[in-house]
């Protein structure tokens, strides 16, 4: 039924009449700054109600007599004219009339002016994104996009990077957006080793090809990619060739870096002090610790080397000098027919963790050719490879910071061998640095080929067919002498490949009578992802010098896997503009997903959304001096969130092993009714332009609901299950954001300054069932929002003993030493009241000068390992500096409760380790300068620029830990913890602050 | 003209019908692109439609009960560290078993969640199996027994062990309606089978676990592979008969086993532990190897070359509980960083490992993390058939005397005999020689009313308090007292 009405649709607008015969001509509108086709653009016989307007090529077709004069015109860019003469060939190039509001952006299946456009998008300011020494590109546009949260997780390299788009709207299925790049939905699945932190499959792209990035942000937006757009759709288009002829680019960036914060550690005094007195407190009479052994025996038994004279600073053994080295070589151009852009980019970044090191190369080519005035297509090709040594995750003995936890009275060396220190209060992480191996290289292509047909004038068909294809090869190694990979060393070949497919066909129509200007697209789509996966792992090895499982006298561990998931989609969307000031648009999707039951697997994601341009309106000529722009714009829409495991509705047996035979066990619950999560979005905006748009903006007000919650819902275990997934539950998030671009001053010295600040308020509604919590620490609670912290609250020393005080309930002054006593209490939240960035540009005569500020407020951090860090002594595990104020005399009025080895005082989660981790962070700070004309083109050049900046040079804020924007992601964890457990550090590491130095150099 | 015009106008108009009718039919996917299958896992019906695969499926019953949670270690860590007193201290990193040996668990002890789950996990997989129409399935009324007999003996004994983990210990000769567990003797097909159920008492929990291991007593051939026998399940039972005073019984069915001819002591106490094949010393073990494998009780008790982390540190008076001549009380004192497993030919060792914690005292009763789990041993039947008898006074059961059952296990081990009767005090000490570390501690103490340092042997915090995780989820469910400050 659906394909029917679909066809009848198609069929009834190619028979709507054809003009008459007269001299046809046909050309390409572009634009004259960066000579993009301008799409949608009217081009009309002057004086006549003739007209088109240009497809999504920026071409027309047009039928006129000569003699006649073209106008062609666009919202936004000045008006131009040609007359008609002997040539078939009409070009035209707009300049754009105002400042800021104009810009082009790509949405789902097109590109429009913004200006025109009812739904919320923002385009993220990629200007300088090459030069940015970030790692991912997530982290370049931070602090740039209002209502986009970006939380990197961790200064390691190549991890997932949190990014939220209007708040979490799930709890248990996924919140990351869905990303596109030239039309290809990627593949985002972390497909990296479970024993270690995800990585992000982001950080293969490049960032010199970057061309625009759009935040879809509303339903109606969003919509047309319905059935994963819930979470806000990223767009990223990558650079095309121009007309004309090759234009080489050269950019080398070199830099170092260095962790951004360093904590303050005891030192070997203050370490002995410390745990001579936590000692003293749990000795007996006799002097006997526990009632079991005299002080220096206890000594001796847990802290080798204690009365050596060490003074060792672990931390700093942890960190390494980090560089990063960035070269992109691109030509680019082309001619009436072909067009075409290439670049090859290297880019080698050390970390500043030791042992940790990427390098990524990327080839690309795309391709566009016009074979017939009615026929054209294109490839998009892009072989990336990334290769990194990563460290261990932040849980594990082996990774570098855990090194903090070591005793300063140790030494790094054992001074007799010389060798590094095997005795040492836990295990010396530098051994599996020293003889591990832990590598991760990924190939990646990254692919699609388009076909565009002009069937009839204003009615273009497309088709386009993208793969990413991620191959994936980790291999480690772990020498005799590392941490469990005794007697004779441990190995894995771990290999991974992702083929996503995606497949698109869909016409366009376009058409514009008088003063009604439609625009139609509709199509459907059809994605299928395989992974298939194989790991080995096999242990003794003759010596540390054999790396390969060949090598191995036994194999410890051999599996395969294979799974994948479909998604089957319809989609329309028209757009209608009347007079260039009212707008409207409706979308619809079907859209299928294999991973639900026969039953509910389709979904219908309707938006719609209207605008109202109220400064082209008679009325408002007289103040547009003052008011240049005024937009009105309202929307709403539904889209979808199916990001679970796949198979979730199935119930299921697995296939085990008990030692060597064949087994199953019931792995999940059947769950029938199981279909899609709901998002139903408003919103309402206001884009306006002050002072002939020296001063322009945009103010949005939202308001999220999800229903049909894809939650693992919780189920007493006596069933034999913990849950399963259902649909059940509903959450919302409301907020308002604002963004300004002000051009404070224009000219020879320009400067402009842009400031978005965006609240979000997360609010799990209803999960019809118990609190959820992962983690006893973040818990999904109905009216509070998700992943909120909910802990003892503790009350400091008691000033008369020093033991560890809790607060009994929420609201009481009374406290108890009895842990299991107190209450746990709502304490805070993990997600942010608000956040945003303040980017300032400064222009004088080739020179620049770029500050930008992010800033994120009123989330809280739990410090995970703070009760090993930050313990009283608890253990011997070295302690940040604060504990030397512990409570010692009776009187004493502190939050350190009194140094007790062994005893626990205080060392149970509790809000001793929450702490606010609301932060201003100058992220950028660069100085550029472009090489005047007159110069570079005596050496031959087109242009010339040199720069230098640094990055994260600066942080404020009152978390006491490594960096208050971090996120250790754990290992191997389902999504729905994923989505829950945040704002939680454990040993985990700093951003880095990055010096770099760059040329660009075109010819 | 005009006609032709028009004609030709329409045959134009046809054509580009015809190009969108092509181009459309390329939107025609099929639906069918959206059944996807998955590979590693089979349908829930598909894996109880055959015999082979509820055959298949009640092994996987037997690596569900080797989770790390029950029986593959943590029943065993639960019991030891409660009990511990001088002869035991954990000096590891873990918050769950800290708490546990320092008797102030929390309600959110991720080892008790862990336990109080996978406990509930294995029962679930036993239900399915016991499920009539499963059973149905099977028309061979051999292999119809075989695999009711081995899912009752596992249900049996696991209701048994979380019954004395979470419930007070049991009272012999009166009533026990103290809150024991849950009891659930259907199979969740459906979330509409999991449904909340309320603690049953500790009387009605052992009264389930007997019906069960007697019915698989009764079922079990008495050889079965690796897998369930008649005498696994005797054992049990004398285990739990003796848990609860009936020492008649316990007598009995510990002499069924011993009677059975089919077991026999290893020559030193140490070799039926760390192996991969089997012991005539082991009744009943869970299997490991090195591709499949639960290593905690390994990860926790040794400390060796790339094995364990030497948490569990045994204490130096410890040791002087035996006799000096006591194989089981041996320390191995020549180590070395390569030592594994292989190179330590005493019960005790100092330890050596490259995780953490080295140069403690070890037991190498845990020392590998790729062998078998040994969990019933003809000693233990041995020493109850002795300590029944003892109690029981009257008629011996299986002819000896409680002397002559304690001098087989000394002598087994070279200490010396005992010459005259046997006192309650020396068959308790030679329990607690003979079976330390292997889970049997707390439940002994407990039976004995004997005080754990200065906790009385009923005290609310030596059993463990209902996951906070399960409070949350099922209304029916009161917490042991202790954990509400009672």
């Amino acid at each position: 039924m659906k394909k029917l009405l679909l066809l009848l649709f198609v069929l009834c607008i190619f028979l709507l009449p054809v003009s008459g015969q007269q001299k046809t001509i046909t050309g390409t509108v572009t634009d004259s700054e960066n000579g993009q086709p301008v799409i949608g653009a009217t081009v009309r016989i002057k004086g006549t109600t003739t007209g088109t307007i240009t497809d999504i090529n920026g071409r027309y077709q047009i039928s006129a007599t000569p003699g006649s004069i073209l106008e062609f015109r666009f919202l936004g860019m000045k008006p131009s004219e040609a007359t008609v003469g002997t040539t078939d060939v009409i070009d035209a190039v707009l300049e754009f009339d105002v400042m800021g509001v104009d810009e082009v952006v790509v949405v789902g299946y097109g590109s429009a002016i913004k200006r025109t456009v009812s739904g919320s998008v923002t385009k993220v300011d990629t200007k300088g994104l090459a030069e940015t020494p970030s790692v991912s590109f997530e982290s370049a546009i931070q602090g740039k996009t209002a209502g986009v949260f970006i939380q990197q997780a961790s200064g390691k390299l190549g991890e997932t990077v949190k990014m939220r788009i209007r708040g979490s709207s799930s709890v248990s299925a996924d919140n990351q957006p869905l990303y596109v790049v030239d039309g290809v939905p990627i593949s985002t699945e972390n497909i990296s080793n479970g024993l270690n932190q995800p990585v992000s499959p982001l950080a293969d792209l490049s960032m010199a090809d970057v061309e625009s990035i759009q935040v879809l942000k509303d339903a109606s937006a969003a919509a047309i990619y319905g059935s994963r757009a819930s979470n806000g759709v990223v767009i990223i288009t990558t650079k095309k060739g121009q007309k004309g002829a090759t234009k080489f680019n050269i950019d080398y960036t070199t830099g170092i870096s260095e962790p951004s914060h360093l904590i303050d550690w005891l030192n070997a005094d203050q370490y002995l002090e410390l745990f001579n007195e936590a000692m003293d407190n749990v000795s007996d009479s006799y002097g006997y610790v526990w009632g079991w052994l005299p002080k220096e025996d206890i000594w001796n038994l847990f802290v080798p080397r204690w009365n050596e004279g060490y003074d060792t600073d672990w931390q700093k053994e942890a960190f390494q000098k980090g560089s990063l080295n960035r070269i992109n070589v691109s030509g680019s151009g082309g001619n009436e027919f072909t067009t075409y852009y290439a670049a090859l980019s290297y880019d080698r970044t050390k970390g500043i963790l030791r042992g940790n090191d990427m390098t990524k190369l990327s080839g690309r080519l795309n391709l566009d050719q016009k074979a017939t005035d009615k026929l054209s297509f294109g490839v998009q090709m892009n072989i990336m490879r990334t290769e990194m040594d990563r460290v261990e995750n932040d849980n594990a003995f082996a990774t570098p910071l855990q090194l903090v936890a070591q005793a300063p009275v140790t030494p790094v060396y054992d001074p007799d061998t010389g060798e590094l220190n095997t005795n040492t209060i836990y295990y010396n992480g530098l051994i599996s640095l020293r003889d591990g191996i832990n590598n991760h290289t990924v190939f990646r292509t990254l692919g699609n080929a388009y076909l565009n047909y002009s069937i009839i004038k204003g009615l273009n068909f497309k088709s386009e067919f993208g793969t990413d294809i991620t191959d994936l090869r980790e291999k480690n190694f772990w020498g005799r002498l590392t941490i469990g990979a005794g007697p004779a060393g441990e190995a894995q070949n771990r290999s991974v490949r992702v083929v996503n497919y995606n497949w698109e066909n869909y016409f366009t129509y376009a058409k514009i009578i008088e003063d009604h200007d439609i625009n139609i697209v509709a199509g459907m789509s059809y994605q299928e992802s395989n992974t298939t996966g194989s790991d080995v792992q096999g242990k003794g090895f003759p010596t540390d010098d054999f790396h390969n499982i060949a090598n191995a006298a036994e194999a410890t561990v051999f599996s395969s896997w294979d799974y994948g998931h479909s998604y089957l989609s319809y989609f329309t969307r028209a757009n209608y503009k009347f007079r260039e000031r009212y707008l409207l648009s409706l979308s619809g999707r079907i859209d299928g997903s294999s991973r639900f039951g026969v039953d509910h697997r389709y979904g219908f994601f309707p938006a719609f959304s209207a605008g109202w341009i109220i400064s082209e309106e008679d009325f408002m000529t007289s103040i547009k001096g003052t008011l240049s722009y005024l937009k009105l714009r309202a929307s709403y829409g539904l889209t979808g969130n199916s990001g679970i495991p796949d198979y979730a509705h199935l119930a299921l047996y697995t296939g085990v092993n008990y030692a060597g035979r064949n087994a199953l066990q019931p792995s999940q619950l059947q769950s029938r009714e199981l279909g899609w999560e709901n998002t139903a979005q408003t919103d309402v905006g206001v884009d306006f332009g002050l002072f002939k748009n020296r001063l322009t903006g945009e103010l949005d007000i939202y308001y999220k609901k999800t229903t049909d919650l894809l939650l693992f819902r919780t189920l007493p275990s006596t069933s034999g299950f913990t849950g399963v997934w259902s649909n059940i539950g509903s959450l919302e998030n409301k907020g308002l954001e604002f963004a300004v671009h002000a051009n404070n001053f224009v000219g020879t010295f320009k400067w402009t300054t842009d400031f978005n600040i965006a609240f979000n308020k997360n609010k799990i509604l209803n999960i019809d069932g118990p609190e959820i919590t992962p983690n006893g620490i973040n818990y999904v609670i109905e009216d509070q929002p998700i992943g909120v912290f909910k802990l003892v609250k503790f009350a400091g020393a008691d000033p008369d003993n020093g033991d560890a005080l809790y607060y009994v309930k929420a609201g009481s002054t009374e406290t108890t030493n009895n842990y299991n006593l107190s209450e746990p209490q709502i304490v805070g939240s993990p997600n942010p009241d608000f956040t945003g960035g303040f980017n300032n540009t400064f222009e004088y005569k080739g020179l620049d000068l770029n500050l930008l500020l992010s800033f994120v407020h009123g989330n809280k951090v739990f410090n995970g390992g703070g009760r090993y860090q930050s313990a009283a002594a608890d253990w011997f595990d070295n302690q940040t500096v604060d504990q030397m104020n512990r409570w010692q005399n009776p009187g004493d009025i502190t939050m350190v409760p009194q140094a007790r080895l062994g005893d626990g005082n205080g060392t149970n989660n509790s809000t001793r380790y929450l702490s606010d981790a609301s932060y201003v962070r100058v992220r950028n700070l660069s100085l550029g300068y472009n090489l005047p004309g007159e110069i570079i083109s005596k050496i031959h050049l087109s242009n010339a620029r040199i720069y230098i900046g640094v990055q994260n040079l600066y942080t404020f804020t009152k978390y006491k830990g490594w960096d208050p924007e971090v996120n250790y992601t754990g290992t191997g964890r389902s999504t729905q913890n994923t989505n829950i457990i945040q704002g939680y550090d454990f040993y985990t590491a700093p951003q880095a602050r990055t010096y770099s130095l760059g040329i660009n150099l075109s010819f | 003209m005009l006609i032709l015009n028009i004609m030709k106008n329409i045959i134009i108009q046809l054509k580009r019908g015809l190009q969108i009718l092509i181009l459309l039919s390329a939107i025609a996917a099929c639906n069918d692109k959206l059944d996807l299958k998955p590979q590693q896992s089979i349908d829930a019906a598909t894996a109880l439609n055959s015999v082979e695969n509820i055959r298949t499926t009640l092994v996987g019953a037997y690596l569900q009960a080797r989770s790390a949670s029950i029986f593959g270690s943590q029943f065993n860590e639960f019991s030891e560290l409660l009990a511990a007193t001088s002869d035991l201290s954990f000096i590891g990193t873990y918050s769950q078993p800290r708490e546990i040996i320092q008797k102030e668990i929390a309600i959110t002890n991720s080892y008790v969640e862990g336990c109080w789950i996978e406990a509930y996990g294995l029962t679930n997989i036993c239900n399915t199996l016991l499920d009539a129409n499963t059973l149905a399935i099977i028309e061979d009324p051999e292999e119809r027994n075989l695999v009711e007999g081995e899912a009752k003996f596992l249900r049996g004994w696991v209701i048994f062990e979380i019954t004395r983990l979470f419930g007070l210990p049991y009272q012999p000769g009166v009533e026990n309606n103290q809150p024991g567990v849950p009891i659930v003797l259907t199979p969740t097909w459906d979330v509409a089978d999991a449904v909340e159920v309320a603690r049953s008492t500790v009387e009605e929990c052992y009264d389930q676990a007997i019906a069960d291991l007697v019915s698989a007593r009764n079922l079990l051939p008495e050889e079965n592979g690796v897998y369930a026998t008649k005498y696994a399940a005797s054992a049990i039972l004398a285990r739990l008969y003796l848990q609860q005073g009936r020492f008649a019984d316990a007598a009995t069915e510990a002499d069924n086993v011993i009677g059975s001819g089919l077991f026999s002591l290893e020559d030193h106490p140490l070799k039926p532990f760390n192996i991969t094949g089997t012991s005539p010393e082991v009744i009943f073990a869970l299997e490991n190897n090195i591709a499949s494998n639960t290593p905690w009780l390994a990860v926790m008790y040794a400390s060796l070359n790339g094995m364990g982390r030497g948490d569990y540190d045994i204490q130096p008076g410890f040791l002087t509980k035996f006799d000096v001549s006591d194989l089981r009380g041996m320390l191995q004192i020549d180590t070395d960083p390569s030592y594994t497993i292989a190179d330590i030919n005493m019960m005790y060792y100092i330890g050596v490992g490259t995780i953490l914690n080295n140069g403690g005292i070890n037991t190498a009763k845990w020392g590998d993390y790729y062998a078998n789990i040994p969990l019933i041993r003809l000693a233990e039947m041995y020493l109850i058939r002795a300590e029944a008898n003892f109690e029981n006074g009257g008629v011996l059961i299986g002819g000896n005397t409680p002397t002559e059952d304690i001098n087989i296990i000394r002598a087994r081990s070279q200490a010396p005999v005992y010459t005259e009767d046997v006192t309650r005090d020396q068959i308790r000490n030679e329990r607690y020689l003979e079976l330390c570390w292997e889970g049997h501690r707390l439940h002994d103490l407990k039976r004995w009313h004997s005080n754990i340092g200065s906790l009385q042997y009923d005290a609310g915090n030596l059993i463990l308090p209902i996951p906070f995780r399960e409070m949350q989820v099922n209304s029916l469910l009161v917490q042991n007292p202790w954990y509400l400050g009672q």
